[in-house]
């Protein structure tokens, strides 16, 4: 049986795996890109 | 319809004491008409906060996926959908999975789940981990390492679907037999318990609830010695559908024909059930005793030839 530590920071990593590379396809300079373009667009 | 007081552990007055001397005798005391909480013995429904956690944390791929089509990137915008589609279907995998594990462990007699729902959901987290990369700045190796540390983070964290049956020595039909007896029976008596509460009457309500409790005393015995199921499949398949049929048909019809007789009879049938589910119980009781003084009989029997 594992751990309840073990099991939290096995959670934790796979939450920061899950995360960052939801962030980074967010931040890729395509999305980026894109977001400028349409708060641009909603500024024009 | 006399009315019936009621009172919590924090209530004030006699029925307040009753409840916090009921909380500190233990949950599974009796209550105060003698009868235990309905569906005693059953773990109540855990929410797993961790598992909830993972249909919010993809959620910045969904925007990517928005924004990638208002930028006109087809590929960043399918590579971040898919990777969103994957992470929710693994979420959703998880928590099916995790109720599953949970009823599992909660019988003593059960069959392996037939769909190993948390290994897929560790696939289904690897995969949308390592598209989510490729749809950012990650190349395929990137991605892939990623996946792996995804997937492996899912094992450790979830654990994996059990992968055995459980319970005592039987022939896999013969497990399986009693374990579809004891899912359909258990499903019987949830119907039962949601029609007599749609029907709004506080003592059918009440005594609905003191047969489930009968019934699931029948049934956990039948999972600590599954042979029972033969001689108690009369109390499941004949007594048990009836009551179900008759809780159905009166839910259906109580307000139409407003017969106070309807109501007299119904509840005549009820105690009838319950006392007969009692019966059966004291019955299988008996049984095991009977056999156990046949086996002390015939090592008796033995032990006197040998000495002669």
């Amino acid at each position: 049986m594992t751990q309840p530590w073990v099991r939290w920071l096995a959670f934790a990593v796979l939450a920061a795996t899950v995360l960052v590379s939801s962030c980074q396809a967010l931040a890729a300079p395509a999305g980026t890109v894109a977001a400028l373009q349409i708060v641009a667009g909603s500024a024009l | 319809m006399s009315g019936q007081r009621y009172g919590g552990v924090h209530s004030p007055g006699e029925a307040g004491k009753a409840a916090r001397r009921a909380e500190t005798a233990g949950s599974t005391a009796p209550g105060p008409r003698g009868r235990t909480s309905p569906f005693a013995g059953r773990r109540a429904m855990r929410v797993d906060l961790r598992a909830r956690l993972m249909f919010i944390l993809p959620a910045p791929l969904l925007f990517a996926a928005l924004l990638g089509i208002g930028g006109g990137n087809i590929a960043a915008t399918g590579l971040s959908l898919t990777g969103f589609a994957c992470l929710m279907f693994a979420a959703w995998m998880l928590a099916e999975g995790q109720k599953a594990a949970r009823a599992y462990a909660a019988r003593a007699v059960a069959r392996r789940p037939a769909i190993p729902r948390l290994i897929i959901a560790a696939l289904a987290s690897g995969l949308g981990v390592a598209l989510a990369q490729l749809a950012g700045t990650g190349g395929p190796v990137t991605a892939a390492g990623f996946g792996l540390v995804a997937l492996a983070a899912h094992v450790a964290a979830f654990g994996i679907d059990p992968l055995e049956n459980k319970g005592i020595d039987l022939s896999d039909a013969e497990h399986g037999r009693v374990a579809d007896a004891i899912d359909h029976a258990e499903k019987l008596l949830r119907e039962i318990h949601d029609d007599a509460q749609g029907i709004g009457d506080h003592e059918i309500a009440e005594r609905v609830l003191s047969l489930c409790d009968e019934v699931l005393a029948l049934l956990r015995r039948i999972e600590q010695d599954p042979r029972d199921l033969t001689r108690a499949r009369r109390y499941l398949s004949v007594h048990l559908v009836g009551a179900h049929e008759a809780t159905r048909k009166y839910a259906e019809n109580h307000e139409a024909l407003d017969d106070p007789n309807l109501r007299a009879d119904y509840l005549a049938l009820l105690s009838e059930l319950e006392a007969s589910f009692q019966r059966g119980r004291d019955k299988l009781l008996a049984d095991d005793r009977t056999d156990l003084e046949v086996e002390i009989e015939v090592l008796r029997d033995r032990l006197g030839q040998e000495k002669a």
